[in-house]
C-alpha cells in the first residue's frame, strides 16, 4: 500500500490529540476500538492502509508511535476502550517516568539518549510499509517532551529519512491564560527553529484561537481539553481525508502540500473549519452550500489561528486549499470562486499566481452529520508571522531578564553558552521577515542576509 | 363486330383496328363514320388497358425471370404486389366488360355509345396507372420506394382512381407490413430482394467491441453467432428506398427497435445454449408479443395507410424496447456501476491508483514502446491495483492496456514549408513514446456497447492519455518540489518557475476534473437516474462525452485545425517536461551562467505562453459557448497574475 504515513505522538499534548485523532479515524473507517472492522464497513473503497495496517489476525493497527517521558496520558489511553488498538511495541514510555519537567533542553537530551530505542520502533514501522511517504508529528511546542524531544525527533527524522516528508500538527500555547510553564517562550522558540528548518509542513493549531472558538462560537464556557482536542481531531482527520478517501486529486501528501508551499520556509499552514458545532447543539442547522462554506472559511473568526492585526504589512494569502466534503454540486465550485473573486474576499500575494484550490472529497459514510456540506481550509497566510512575532516578543521579555535560564544551563547544549537560543531567535526572526517580505511584490529578490 | 370490340377490351388481339384502318370501303358500308370514331375511342381505352396488362403480365410470372421479360426492372415482392394490386384495380373494368357481353348477347343492337359510356370512366384510371408504370420504369424503382410513387398519386379527386390506388397501396403494404413486423418483432429481415428500407450494410463497420467479446467467448460461439444473428451495427437505413411519407426520424426509430432486438439475440449470456435463443427474443416482448403483432396486423388490415396511427404504434414498440433495454442495462448490467468504472479509470477518478501506476510504469512509458511494453504496462497496472487493494477482481479484469508499437516511419526529408523548425522538432517527442500511445481497453459489459461504442471508447482514450499526461507532469513537478525542499537553498528563480508551472498544471487539473468532468458527470448521472428510458440514457451519455471532449479542448472536428487552447496546453506540458528534464541537472544553489540562460528561456516561454493563453481565453470567453473558457481562465488567473503581467 503506497503513501503510508507514520504518526508520531510526543508528550502529553501530542498523545492527547493523537488519541482523539485515532478515535476519529476509527469511527470514520468503521473500525471498532479493538481494531476490528465493523460488519457494516467491510465494503468500501476507503484507504484504511494509509494510517493503519492489518495484523495477521485481520486487526487494524494504527501506524502510530506513542512516545512520552511521563506515564500519565499514555496510561489513560491504555485504560481506555482503545487500549487494544495500538501495537504495544510502539508505545514507548521512558523508564524513569519523570518527564521533561517542561524543559525543552531536558526533552531534547532525553530524546538523544533514547534515540536508538525509538528508531528501532520507527525503522520497524518504516520497513513494514510498502512505500512510506512521510511522518506526521503531533506535539505541542510549549511543554518539555513535545517540544524538546519533538525537536530532536524532527532533526533526526530529517537526517535519517531524508526522502520522507515530515508534516507536523503543532499546538501553540494559549496566550489568553497565564501558563504554568514559565519557560514556555524559550521552549517555543527553540522548537520553532526546528519546525522551520526540518519540517516540510507545519499545521499550526493555536490554542488561543481554539479556546476562543470554543467559547465564542460553540458557547462552551471553560472548554475542556477533550473538547478542544475534538476540534483538533476534526482538523487532522479532514486534512487527511483526500489521502484516505481516494478521489481524482491530492491523493498523496506531497500533492496536498506542495501547491501550498512555494518556498521552503513558508510552510506554516493555518486552518479553518466550518460549520462548527458541538454534540449538544445539533438543532441549529444552518443552510450550507459550497459558496456558503467557502465564504465562511475566509472569515477570520473561523480560523484556528489567532493573528494580531499588523498595520505594517498588507497581509495576504500565499495559497489556499479548501477541502469540501458532503453533497456538493461540482458546478457550484466555479460560481463560488467567481463570487469570491468579485467580492475580493481574499487578498493574494503580489509576486506570483495564486488561487483558491478546491478539493471535493468524500465523507465517511459511517458518521452522520446534520450538515450537507462542510469544509476545511488549509491556508498559507503571511499573517501567521504575527504568531511568531508574539513568540519572539515573549522570548525577548524573558531573555532580557535572563529569567529561568539556569534550568537550561544544566543541560549539555547550554552548558557553555546560550548560542543555541540566540541562533533560534535569529531563525525565527528571519522567518517573520520572510513572511513579511512575502506580502511585497519584491519578495523574489528578498534574502535574509540583505534584510539585516 | 361488337364482340370483336369486347374481345379487344378484354385484351385479346383482334383485327378491329385493321378492319377500321384498312378496309375503308367495307367499313363504310357497315359502319357509320360516327361509329368508327366511337370504336377508335374504345380501342384507345383498350390500348391503355393493354399497356397496364402487359406490365402486369411481364412482372407477375412466379418464377420471376429477372432479366428477360421484365426488361430493366428488378424483380421484387413490391413489384409483384403492385401488379396484384393493379390486377385488382382493373377488376371492375373486367366485370364491366363481362356485363357488357351479357348485354350484347341479349341485345345485338346495343349501341357503341353504350359500351363507350360504360368503360369511358376507366380511361382516367388507366392513364394514372400508366403514368405510375412509366415512372417506375424510367426511375427503375425498386423495393418499397414503389409505395412512394403510389402515394404521390393518392391525392386525387376521382373516386375510381382513388379506390383503385387504395387497393394497390393495400397490396403493397401487405408486403411492407410483413417485412416491418418481422423486423420490428424479431429483428429479422425477410427480404430476399433487398427491398426494405433497412438493409444490411454492404461493408460491416468495424465492430471492435463485439469482436472482442466474441473472442473471449470462444470460437464455437463466434461461429454460431455469425450464422444466427448478425451484428446490430450491420444494418442501416437506405434513404433512397425509404418512402417519403415515412420521416427519416421514424425510420431511425424502426431501425433502432430492430437493432435492439438483434442485440438481445446476441446476448452473450444466452449464447451458450442455442435452444434458448428463441426464448431470448420473446423475453423482450414477453406476453406482449402477441398484442403487438395484432396491432401491426390491424394496421395492415386497414384499408388506407394511417401514418399517425403507424407512428404511434412504432413509438409504442420503441417505448417497450427501450424500457426493456433500460431494465437490462441499468439493472442487469449495472449501468451506473459501469459508468463509474469508466470515470474511475478512463477519467482517472481513482487518482490514487493512477498515482501508483504512474510511479511504477512511468519509466516504461518514457521510452518508445517495444513488443513487450504492453505486457510490462499491464503488469505494473496489476501491481498498482493490488497495492491499492482493489479486491474486486472483476473490476481490474475489465481493463487492460495496449501500447501499440509504432510503425517505423519512412524518413521523409525535411518539410520544405517549415523554414525554421523541422517537423521533427515541432512534434512533441512524447507522442511517439509510451505516454502518447498508451491505450486503455475496456471489456464492455453487454449490452452497454450501445453506449460505449468503439468511437466513444476512442474518445475516452484520447481523454485518458491527456489526463494521464497532465497527472504525470504534476507528479514530476511535485517530486521536484520535494527535492527542492530538501536542498533548502535553491535559487529563487528556479523555485518560482517551478511554482508557476505547478500552479498552472494544478489548476488545469482542477479545471479538468472539477469544472468539466465532475460537473458534467453529475449532470449525466442525474439524467440517468431520472429516466426509465434507455434512449434518454444514451442521449445523456453522448451529451456528456461531447461536452467533456469539447471542454477539455480535445474535440477534433472534421477539419484538421487544432483547437488553439489545446495547442497551447500541449506546448505548456512540453515546457514542463523540458523543465523537469533540465532542472535536476542544474547547480541549484548557485546557477551557472548557461543554466541561468536556460532558466530564463524557460521562464520567458512560460510567460509568453500564459500571455497567449489568457488572451485567447479572454477573447472568446464572452461568447455564449465560452463559459468553460471563462472557468479555465478564472482558475488560472485567479489573482490576475498572468493577465496583469503583460
Amino acid at each position: 500500500m503506497p503513501c503510508e504515513m507514520i504518526t508520531l505522538q510526543l508528550g502529553q499534548c501530542g498523545n492527547q490529540i493523537g488519541f482523539e485523532f485515532w478515535k476519529r479515524l476509527c469511527a470514520e473507517h468503521g473500525i471498532n476500538p479493538e481494531g476490528i472492522l465493523e460488519d457494516y464497513a467491510t465494503e468500501g473503497t476507503d484507504r484504511k492502509d494509509v494510517f493503519f495496517y492489518q495484523s495477521d489476525d485481520e486487526h487494524y493497527i494504527p501506524r502510530a508511535v506513542l512516545l512520552d517521558l511521563e506515564p500519565r496520558v499514555i496510561h489513560t489511553i491504555m485504560n481506555s476502550p482503545y487500549s487494544k488498538l495500538y501495537n504495544p511495541e510502539n508505545i514507548y514510555l521512558s523508564k524513569h517516568g519523570g518527564g521533561a519537567g517542561n524543559n525543552w533542553a531536558s526533552g531534547y537530551h532525553q530524546g538523544e539518549k533514547l534515540q536508538e530505542e525509538i528508531f528501532d520502533i520507527l525503522d520497524r514501522e518504516a520497513d513494514g510499509s510498502d512505500s512510506l511517504e512521510g511522518f506526521v508529528l503531533c506535539h505541542s511546542i510549549a511543554g518539555g517532551t513535545g517540544s524538546g524531544m519533538g525537536s530532536f525527533m524532527l532533526e533526526s527524522l530529517a537526517d535519517r529519512f531524508p526522502k520522507k516528508l515530515i508534516e507536523t500538527y503543532s499546538v501553540f500555547p494559549n496566550q489568553d491564560e497565564i501558563s504554568d510553564v514559565v519557560v514556555q517562550p524559550y521552549n517555543s522558540l527553540l522548537t520553532l527553529k526546528r519546525l522551520t528548518q526540518c519540517a516540510d509542513c507545519v499545521v499550526v493549531l493555536d490554542n488561543t484561537a481554539l479556546n476562543r472558538i470554543a467559547s465564542d462560537r460553540l458557547h462552551i464556557q471553560n472548554p475542556s481539553f477533550t473538547q478542544i482536542n475534538k476540534l483538533v481531531s476534526t482538523i487532522m482527520s479532514v486534512s487527511t481525508t483526500t489521502l484516505r478517501y481516494p478521489s481524482y486529486m491530492n491523493n498523496d501528501l506531497v500533492g496536498l502540500i506542495a501547491p501550498l508551499i512555494p518556498t521552503p520556509r513558508l510552510h506554516f499552514l493555518m486552518t479553518g473549519y466550518t460549520p462548527l458545532t458541538t454534540d449538544q447543539e445539533g438543532a441549529s442547522v444552518r443552510k450550507t452550500s459550497v459558496l456558503d462554506v467557502m465564504r465562511r472559511l475566509l472569515q477570520p473568526k473561523n480560523m484556528m489561528v489567532s493573528t494580531a492585526l499588523d498595520r505594517n504589512a498588507a497581509h495576504c494569502y500565499i495559497s489556499i486549499l479548501n477541502i469540501i466534503q458532503g453533497e456538493v454540486d461540482p458546478t457550484q465550485v466555479h460560481k463560488s470562486l467567481q463570487r469570491i473573486r468579485e467580492r475580493k474576499l481574499a487578498q493574494f500575494i503580489p509576486w506570483g499566481p495564486a488561487s483558491i484550490q478546491v478539493a471535493l472529497s468524500r465523507k465517511s459514510p459511517y458518521i452522520q452529520s446534520t450538515h450537507r456540506v462542510s469544509g476545511l481550509m488549509l491556508a498559507n497566510h503571511t499573517n501567521i508571522s504575527s504568531l511568531f512575532d508574539r513568540a519572539l516578543q515573549q522570548y525577548d521579555k524573558l531573555r532580557k531578564r535572563e529569567a529561568f535560564l539556569e534550568q537550561f544551563r544544566k543541560e549539555k547544549m547550554f552548558e557553555d553558552n546560550l548560542d543555541e537560543l540566540d541562533h533560534s531567535r535569529q531563525v525565527v526572526e528571519d522567518l517573520v521577515k520572510e513572511y513579511q517580505a512575502a506580502t511585497r511584490p519584491d519578495y523574489l529578490t528578498w534574502s535574509p542576509v540583505k534584510s539585516e | 363486330m361488337l364482340h370483336e370490340v369486347l374481345l379487344s377490351l378484354w385484351g385479346c388481339t383482334t383485327n378491329v383496328v385493321q378492319i377500321i384502318d384498312t378496309d375503308f370501303l367495307e367499313t363504310e358500308k357497315l359502319l357509320h363514320p360516327g361509329e368508327q370514331a366511337l370504336i377508335k375511342k374504345i380501342l384507345g381505352i383498350a390500348e391503355e388497358c393493354n399497356a397496364v396488362r402487359n406490365f402486369i403480365n411481364a412482372h407477375t410470372s412466379v418464377i420471376g425471370a429477372p432479366n428477360d421479360a421484365t426488361g430493366n426492372l428488378k424483380w421484387g415482392l413490391y413489384l409483384q404486389a403492385l401488379c396484384d394490386g393493379m390486377e385488382q384495380a382493373i377488376q371492375p373494368f373486367r366485370e364491366d366488360v363481362i356485363e357488357l357481353e351479357k348485354i350484347v348477347l341479349n341485345d345485338a343492337y346495343t349501341p357503341l355509345t353504350f359500351i363507350l359510356s360504360r368503360i369511358q370512366k376507366y380511361l382516367c384510371l388507366f392513364s394514372v396507372l400508366n403514368s405510375i408504370i412509366s415512372e417506375i420504369r424510367t426511375q427503375k424503382v425498386h423495393g418499397c420506394k414503389v409505395l412512394q410513387y403510389l402515394h404521390q398519386h393518392m391525392h386525387t379527386g376521382v373516386p375510381e382512381v382513388r379506390q383503385a390506388l387504395e387497393k394497390m397501396m393495400y397490396c403493397c403494404h401487405v408486403v411492407f407490413y410483413k417485412q416491418l413486423s418481422s423486423w420490428l418483432l424479431y429483428g429479422i429481415l425477410e427480404d430476399v430482394h433487398n427491398e426494405f428500407f433497412i438493409q444490411r450494410a454492404s461493408k460491416p463497420q468495424d465492430s471492435l467491441v463485439l469482436a472482442k467479446s466474441k473472442d473471449s467467448s470462444g470460437i464455437a460461439d463466434e461461429k454460431s453467432s455469425k450464422n444466427l444473428c448478425a451484428d446490430m451495427w450491420d444494418y442501416e437505413i437506405k434513404i433512397h428506398v425509404l418512402p417519403s411519407y415515412i420521416r427519416p426520424s421514424l425510420a431511425l426509430k424502426i431501425l433502432t427497435i430492430g437493432q435492439t432486438i438483434i442485440m438481445f439475440g446476441n446476448d452473450p449470456r444466452q449464447k451458450k445454449d442455442l435452444s434458448i435463443f428463441t426464448k431470448a427474443e420473446n423475453s423482450i416482448w414477453g406476453a406482449k408479443e402477441y398484442e403487438h403483432f395484432h396491432e401491426l396486423q390491424n394496421l395492415k388490415n386497414k384499408r388506407t395507410f394511417d401514418i399517425i396511427e403507424f407512428e404511434r404504434t412504432v413509438d409504442e414498440l420503441k417505448q417497450c424496447v427501450t424500457e426493456h433495454l433500460w431494465r437490462v442495462a441499468v439493472e442487469e448490467a449495472q449501468l451506473m456501476h459501469q459508468i463509474k468504472l469508466i470515470k474511475d479509470f478512463f477519467l482517472l477518478g481513482r487518482g490514487e491508483l493512477f498515482l501508483e501506476f504512474i510511479r511504477l510504469a512511468g519509466h516504461i512509458l518514457n521510452k518508445k514502446p517495444t513488443s513487450h511494453t504492453t505486457r510490462d504496462i499491464n503488469l505494473s497496472f496489476q501491481i498498482a491495483a493490488r497495492k491499492m487493494l482493489l479486491h474486486d477482481e472483476s473490476t481490474t479484469e475489465s481493463f487492460d492496456f495496449l501500447v501499440p508499437v509504432p510503425e517505423i516511419e519512412n524518413e521523409v526529408g525535411e518539410d520544405p514549408e517549415d523554414g525554421e523548425f523541422s517537423r521533427r522538432e515541432r512534434e512533441d517527442p512524447i507522442d511517439t513514446r509510451g505516454w502518447g500511445l498508451i491505450q486503455l481497453q475496456y471489456k464492455v459489459v453487454w449490452p452497454l456497447h450501445l453506449l460505449f461504442s468503439p468511437m466513444a471508447l476512442c474518445d475516452y482514450n484520447t481523454l485518458f492519455r491527456f489526463l494521464l499526461r497532465v497527472k504525470k507532469t504534476q507528479i514530476n513537478l511535485q517530486n521536484l518540489w520535494s527535492e527542492h525542499m530538501r536542498t533548502k537553498n535553491v535559487d529563487i528563480g528556479v523555485m518560482q518557475l517551478r511554482n508557476n508551472l505547478m500552479f498552472v498544471i494544478n489548476n488545469l487539473q482542477y479545471y479538468l476534473q472539477v469544472d468539466v468532468l465532475e460537473s458534467q458527470y453529475t449532470i449525466m448521472e442525474n439524467t440517468m437516474k431520472n429516466t426509465r428510458n434507455f434512449e434518454e440514457i444514451q442521449k445523456g451519455h453522448s451529451v456528456f462525452l461531447a461536452n467533456i471532449m469539447s471542454q477539455t479542448f480535445l474535440f477534433q472536428g472534421s477539419s484538421d485545425k487544432v483547437n488553439p487552447v489545446n495547442k497551447l496546453i500541449k506546448i505548456l506540458l512540453r515546457l514542463c517536461d523540458d523543465f523537469i528534464l533540465q532542472a535536476p541537472m542544474w547547480e541549484l544553489g548557485n546557477l551557472l551562467v548557461t543554466e541561468k540562460e536556460e532558466l530564463k528561456a524557460l521562464a520567458d516561454t512560460l510567460n509568453s505562453l500564459m500571455d497567449w493563453l489568457t488572451k485567447t481565453l479572454n477573447k472568446v470567453r464572452a461568447q455564449p459557448a465560452g463559459t468553460h473558457l471563462a472557468q479555465l481562465l478564472l482558475r488560472l488567473d485567479f489573482n490576475r497574475w498572468f493577465s496583469g503581467k503583460s
